[in-house]
């Protein structure tokens, strides 16, 4: 196993066996499971992806990145324990690139397990499926995975700037808001703003597809996934750990 | 004098608060055991963060074995182990856990090594319970199997005594002579204790803000007066010259 590998199996080992992280994986994997029992309960039929996705995206797995960025971070350096990984053989952008490999992992491990579960609950709860709209869905909740994949890197750069895993867990709430909030005031603003397309996996259900202004959004990821990654990665060599 | 495993030349860290190192010149060769000394706030752990690529100097140069610290650092800490300040260890993990996470960085490292590890500083019968559970003396002896794992050819101890009782503090002195005499393993460790460095060591140093006073062979500086008279004698001398 090269020193590169074993960080990677480091990182996603020490974050899987943080409770509250695989805690929160389990409830919000559930959450199709709830919305089908209350929609039972109330006796309507709801479409489970688009309730569950609207649920799920602009509140909960923004708040579950953040964590996973606080925790793989300023948590790591706030206790101490990221001395255990930088005083081995292993360059610093390795240790770095394994954490933000790992995250991904989890986040679209997340995804996916949401997908397989609503497609679960229409089966046995609605028993209502077919397989085109099946891999409609999954193309749904894949391309979900770039913006916040996007949203990820934003926490990580955060967390390069602030000390305490408290601190990186509002500004990034808060800066996430601000992104959110500031282009209803200023509508202009928001086209320079990734956060404005979080939702941009309505558009892959069109017929035919918006491919340009799919590649305009695309593009827009890769590039703000980019200048958070490397302005991090830059802060995170240069970090003095006392 | 056998290879030089650390050359450390003229190096300079100045934290914001004007303290720090400064201009620092030490070698080490194989089989030395050095100790550190100095009061609180004179730069020991600066100079061992420093070593291991945890801050980076504002000046100098930095070699462990030839390799230069700043421009090959996977080849400089290959064969380098080190406990520095503070214990850590993941708290939700186990102790057995803990260690096979350091043992993936080396390819030469083996279930049988962790375990040996383990046997080593006296946690196998409580390899498998998490260190959250430890003892602040227990967590000191994992924080220590974690600078052994490697099974390193130089190793850098901050206050390794530190958290331990009597008992645990002459063990860890067995481990470091055991290893020193053994296995030909080179030791830099700081210490408040001049009792212990004067068991310990073989040469030792004093740094007095931030600057290396002092170097010499433990017995020649022991042949008048005690290390403790000898430390104490170079911080006054020092500290009443800089008053001056």
């Amino acid at each position: 196993m090269n020193r590169w590998q074993a960080s990677l199996t480091n990182e996603l080992q020490i974050l899987l066996y943080r409770r509250k992280i695989m805690l929160l994986f389990l409830l919000i994997s559930l959450l199709p499971v709830v919305f089908t029992l209350i929609s039972n309960a109330i006796g309507s039929i709801i479409d489970l992806h688009t309730i569950t996705l609207s649920f799920v995206m602009p509140f909960l797995l923004p708040c579950y990145i953040f964590m996973i960025a606080t925790e793989l971070f300023v948590s790591e350096i706030e206790t101490g324990t990221i001395k255990l990984a930088l005083t081995r053989p292993i360059a610093r952008w390795k240790i770095y690139t394994s954490k933000i490999i790992v995250a991904s992992i989890v986040i679209f491990a997340l995804l996916l397990t949401i997908w397989f579960m609503s497609f679960l609950m229409n089966l046995f709860g609605y028993n209502t499926w077919s397989a085109k709209g099946l891999i409609e869905e999954l193309v749904i909740y894949v391309v979900t995975f770039f913006p916040m994949f996007v949203l990820f890197m934003l926490s990580v750069w955060i967390g390069q700037m602030v000390h305490s895993i408290t601190g990186s867990m509002v500004i990034s709430l808060l800066l996430y808001a601000l992104f959110k909030v500031v282009p209803i005031f200023i509508p202009l603003l928001g086209n320079f703003l990734f956060t404005n397309y979080m939702d941009w996996y309505t558009l892959w259900v069109n017929n035919p597809l918006p491919w340009s202004q799919l590649f305009s959004i695309a593009s827009m990821f890769l590039a703000s996934g980019a200048i958070f990654g490397v302005v991090g990665l830059f802060l995170f060599e240069q970090k003095e750990i006392n | 004098m056998g290879e030089i495993v650390l050359d450390v030349q003229n190096v300079t860290k100045q934290h914001k608060n004007h303290r720090g190192i400064f201009h620092i010149n030490l070698t080490l060769h194989k089989g030395d055991v050095f100790g550190l000394m100095g009061p609180n706030g004179a730069g020991k752990s600066t100079l061992f963060k420093i070593l291991v690529g945890l801050i980076k100097a504002d000046q100098g140069k930095i070699r462990f074995f030839g390799h230069s610290l700043d421009t090959a650092f996977e080849q400089a800490m290959k064969k380098v182990g080190c406990l520095i300040e503070k214990s850590v260890a993941y708290e939700h993990l186990s102790a057995l856990q803990n260690l096979q996470l350091a043992a993936r960085f080396y390819a030469d490292i083996h279930p049988k090594d962790i375990e040996e590890a383990l046997k080593t500083v006296g946690l196998y019968e409580v390899r498998k319970e998490k260190v959250s559970d430890f003892s602040a003396g227990m967590k000191q002896r994992i924080a220590l199997a974690n600078a052994l794992i490697s099974n390193p050819v130089f190793v850098i101890l901050d206050e390794p005594i530190t958290n331990l009782d009597l008992d645990g503090m002459i063990e860890v002195r067995n481990i470091i002579h055991h290893l020193s005499t053994e296995k030909g393993i080179t030791f830099l460790i700081s210490s408040h204790s001049a009792n212990e460095m004067e068991k310990i060591c073989n040469r030792v140093g004093v740094l007095f803000k931030g600057e290396l006073l002092k170097i010499g062979d433990i017995d020649e500086l022991t042949e008048r007066q005690s290390l403790e008279e000898f430390y104490l004698n170079c911080v006054q001398t020092n500290g009443v010259k800089d008053h001056e």
